[in-house]
């Protein structure tokens, strides 16, 4: 298989995305286009529409650099931290708590399902 | 001089990518989790932007940009998925249910402490959403009454914390299997907290990234009935 190289790529890549854009508009219920285009990508690969040479260099560089795309978003809702006023800290607090909260409920919840799916299977 | 440089892209686009570099620098030094390059970064550019006097719609000329970026960066998390794909489909079903529970749990905690702190309704439902990525969250805020704006921030907040404290959370409740780990992130804070997980490993990464989207879609559904 040839390679593409990076703008056939990022060519594949945000046709996938705005056709991700375009089915997310149009589905009764709300959903990003950037997941719709996950899991487009993610079919398209496995259906073997599209191979893994012909994203794989520009979707490995926009992976490895994720955190850094959202630093603008975030720098700018930092400074409009004013709509949230009196109310501001205590939000902050229940966000914080239940984000540690919901990352601990889930984590015990996989771990038990994976033991007792791995249990059964050992019975077998 | 200061009219040029507020109306090109290139300052914004320069005041995040040094503010960013700074935070792996010092992340580097400092070789604690917690000291995020992701976070660093942010407060370095809003503190950028307050001391300069900076307008957000110049800043926001070279930050749409690079936001823009965050489209296909979420959507090329469907590679690590592929790669994973043998892991995801001997771990199929804790995956799913990890993340209904996740999500049933996070809903009913921030129902509960919304009542408990006696918050109104609008505020409720600006925080209900917050484990989810942006786009679902905005959009399920306003569908049920919330304040899109405080929306946005909470899942900033959620997102920033998962990052920064995934790794220490890990090790405190010892949550060893990358799978474990991965929806744990995935379903507690989205694409922000994922970026952590894909640092932790390609696995977490793409677990994180799964839970992305089973978490945003069952809390559309739960959103629904609730």
């Amino acid at each position: 298989m040839k390679r593409f190289n990076h703008l056939q790529q990022c060519l594949v890549l945000f046709g996938l995305c705005l056709l991700g854009a375009i089915i997310g508009e149009i589905s009764p219920v709300s959903v990003p286009g950037s997941v719709v285009g996950m899991m487009l990508l993610f079919v398209c690969l496995m259906t073997g529409i599209v191979k893994v040479e012909q994203v794989e260099d520009v979707a490995d560089f926009l992976q490895k650099n994720m955190a850094f795309f959202f630093v603008p978003m975030c720098a700018n809702i930092l400074e409009e931290l004013e709509i949230l006023k009196s109310t501001g800290l205590l939000l902050l607090g229940v966000c914080v708590f239940c984000t540690v909260i919901t990352f601990a409920i889930t984590g015990f919840t996989v771990t038990l399902l994976q033991k007792l799916m791995n249990g059964k299977e050992k019975k077998r | 001089m200061r009219e040029m440089l507020l109306s090109t892209p290139v300052t914004g686009i320069f005041i995040c990518l040094a503010a960013y570099e700074l935070g792996v620098q010092i992340n580097k030094k400092l070789k604690t989790p917690i000291a995020n390059p992701m976070l660093i970064g942010i407060v370095l550019a809003a503190a950028v932007l307050s001391v300069c006097n900076i307008p957000l719609e110049a800043f926001d000329l070279g930050g749409d940009m690079i936001n823009m970026l965050l489209t296909p960066a979420t959507a090329v998390i469907g590679l690590s998925i592929y790669r994973q794909r043998k892991v995801l489909q001997e771990n199929f079903l804790p995956v799913v249910l990890g993340c209904l529970v996740g999500s049933l749990a996070n809903v009913a905690l921030i129902h509960g402490l919304c009542k408990l702190f006696m918050l109104e309704d609008s505020l409720l439902y600006s925080l209900l959403p917050r484990s989810v990525t942006t786009p679902i969250a905005v959009a399920l805020s306003e569908q049920c009454g919330g304040l899109k704006g405080v929306t946005a921030v909470c899942v900033i907040i959620t997102g920033v914390t998962g990052a920064v404290l995934a790794p220490t959370l890990a090790k405190l409740l010892h949550f060893k299997d990358p799978v474990v780990i991965g929806v744990a992130v995935g379903t507690s804070s989205h694409a922000a907290g994922t970026t952590t997980a894909l640092q932790m490993g390609e696995l977490e990464g793409a677990m994180s990234g799964v839970s992305i989207g089973v978490a945003g879609l069952l809390t559309v559904l739960l959103a629904a009935v609730w």
